[in-house]
């Protein structure tokens, strides 16, 4: 409940963010540095969180990673299950209509970029992925 | 720390808009190649012993960080059809409710596929003609 607050918190103040930003692009480079360096931050701490844990652990460390790849793939996996059912249903699209394959495959190919340049300039995807507050798109 | 395409073949390839494209896709590599390094624990270690939770960490930053990136792509293309009128609001809650009726009874195959890597990738959708 509480991360769901937080995530609210967050979505309205990326909102306000970008309602600001779309007024010039000074202030959206701007915004975009100021978010970048706080999630580079954040992001920091986390990994050095991470290093003490794990580099602390004083069980057997077969145990732990097993333990480890456990909890990670059981958090990648409702991630996994929602990609699967949305790459369905667009190859269901193409499927019928055959003819659009090629400008889709470009399209999505377009997307693809253009999402991963953002993610190169604010990290925010990465940021909060590690906070456990993403909550993705929904269709 | 994200692959160069979203469609895993060479012959679909990032830079078919000329070099200008391939250059900004290189300036988006190295930028997150700079990121990688401040933000993965990886290269903690440099010249000491391989610390494997702290690979397995790094791993699955990565493997979740693509996971979304996808999720978004696709996402961002099929809001794009129905803007399109490619496929209609109702066409697409119908098509999406089958899928997921679908998916959802393979989810254990894709557990499965977790703990064996067989296959790298998604396995119910596929791009390639």
């Amino acid at each position: 409940m509480v991360r769901y607050i937080t995530h609210l918190k967050d979505k309205i103040m990326s909102n306000i963010i970008k309602s600001i930003s779309s007024e010039s692009n000074i202030d959206d480079n701007k915004n975009s540095e100021f978010t970048l360096s706080e999630n580079i931050a954040a992001l920091i701490e986390i990994k050095n969180a991470n290093i003490t844990r794990l580099t602390q652990e004083t069980t057997d460390i077969t145990s732990a990673l097993v333990n480890l790849k456990w909890m990670n793939r059981q958090d990648l996996h409702p991630w996994l299950v929602k990609e699967e059912i949305y790459g369905a249903v667009l190859a269901e699209i193409i499927t019928r209509y055959p003819g659009l394959q090629h400008n889709i495959s470009e399209r999505l190919e377009q997307h693809y970029q253009r999402i991963k340049a953002e993610e190169a300039e604010t990290l925010s995807i990465t940021r909060s992925l590690a906070d456990g507050c993403w909550q993705g798109s929904i269709l | 720390m994200l692959p160069d395409s979203f469609i895993s073949k060479p012959s679909v390839s990032v830079g078919y808009g000329g070099t200008e494209k391939s250059i900004s896709t290189n300036t988006v590599n190295d930028k997150l190649l700079v990121l990688e390094k401040k933000i993965l624990s990886g290269r903690h270690y440099a010249g000491q012993s391989r610390n494997r939770l702290l690979e397995e960490t790094d791993r699955h930053i990565k493997a979740r960080l693509l996971c979304a990136i996808r999720i978004e792509t696709l996402h961002n293309m099929i809001v794009e059809l129905v803007n399109d009128e490619v496929i209609n609001q109702q066409q697409l809650q119908e098509l999406l409710n089958e899928r997921t009726d679908f998916i959802i009874d393979k989810q254990q195959a894709i557990w499965l596929n977790q703990l064996t890597q067989e296959i790298n990738g998604p396995l119910y959708y596929s791009f390639k003609g």
